[in-house]
């Protein structure tokens, strides 16, 4: 009754997009294996669609109603792995491996600053245990789910006759379009050297200095020989 | 199908998520840096999936700079929110609205 309604559901979802009196094969119909080949790989990439797409939005929601920042942020990076699913579905696997690159450098980006904000608040306020382990420990278990049920759902996507795109990407990205390029990287390369120059600039927002983020980015004096004296001895 | 239209639901949804947390995390620089990713996520959806249902490749090319565009402004901020925080205690967005170069 629960997989009929269920099958309902994204019958009617599904029907949503069809194109051209283009009809779904009928759940009985694949259960025969009378469906072609074309219509459950339909069908599989209809199911990793839906699947991605509810959790790029799970997590987009808890991303954003996080109060601890770095859950917010690993769940920012969980919704753009999502997101890189439904593109890698749509059938653009290069954009989609871009797309899993940035975020990653995104998220290693904003785990340091979050890192940095936690370190200017220690003076200020106590420091509570936040659930960062419950919160990743789900995160994986999530991804693990996810990547076992892309094995188990065909993982040819529908559109696999686009497999050859990633080269015409890369024909326009460096021929037709080698200026845009150029000059993105060039923006890149400003906002490195800008970041930098912001970063050692002083009295920046009129403040008065911050002593307790100053005194957690000197290392501490460590004496070697000192600890090397105090080292047991075999 | 649903990948023909589904993609603008998610990319819609996505967007006003986004949106929405942009405009509530006030005192919360990260949670916008994190709201305006998931806008760019949404933006990158749409020109994925434009670009696959009109068999288009400057589509593709779209999506990646847009990519870079957001890598730039995650680096910029980053940098402002290094700077911030080492002159000032605080980091709410109504604290250092008086910026200057």
């Amino acid at each position: 009754m629960v997989a009929g309604a269920v099958w309902r559901v994204w019958h009617g979802v599904a029907a949503v997009g069809l194109a051209q009196g283009e009809a779904l094969p009928p759940v009985r119909y694949l259960r025969r294996g009378k469906a072609s080949r074309l219509q459950q790989l339909m069908v599989g990439a209809d199911l990793l669609f839906i699947l991605f797409a509810v959790c790029a939005v799970g997590a987009a929601v808890l991303a954003v109603l996080a109060h601890d920042e770095a859950n917010g942020v690993a769940f920012l990076a969980l919704s753009a792995l999502n997101g890189a699913g439904v593109v890698a579905v749509l059938g653009a696997d290069f954009l989609a491996l871009f797309a899993v690159t940035g975020y990653l450098f995104t998220a290693l980006v904003l785990l340091m600053g979050v890192a940095l904000f936690f370190r200017a608040q220690a003076g200020s306020q106590p420091q509570t245990a936040a659930p960062w382990g419950r919160v990743f420990a789900l995160l994986t278990v999530i991804l693990a789910a996810q990547f076992a049920a892309v094995l188990l759902i065909d993982g040819e996507f529908v559109l696999s006759a686009q497999a050859a795109i990633s080269t015409t990407i890369t024909d326009a990205l460096f021929g037709a379009h080698g200026v845009s390029l150029l000059l993105a990287g060039l923006v890149l390369l400003s906002a490195v050297i800008g970041a930098a120059m912001v970063a050692v600039r002083p009295n920046i927002a009129g403040g008065d200095g911050n002593d307790a983020f100053d005194e957690g980015l000197v290392l501490k004096d460590i004496d070697l020989d000192e600890d090397a004296a105090q080292a047991p001895r075999r | 199908m649903t990948l023909g239209s589904g993609f603008l639901v998610l990319a819609a949804v996505l967007f006003v998520i986004g949106l929405l947390g942009a405009l509530l995390s006030r005192d919360r620089p990260i949670a916008l840096i994190v709201s305006v990713h998931l806008i760019v996520l949404a933006a990158v959806l749409n020109f994925a999936g434009f670009a696959v249902v009109h068999d288009n490749v400057t589509g593709h090319v779209f999506a990646v700079l847009a990519f870079v565009v957001s890598l730039a402004h995650v680096v910029l901020l980053g940098g402002l929110l290094f700077g911030v925080l080492r002159n000032n205690e605080s980091t709410s967005l109504d604290d250092i609205d008086n910026l200057r170069g």
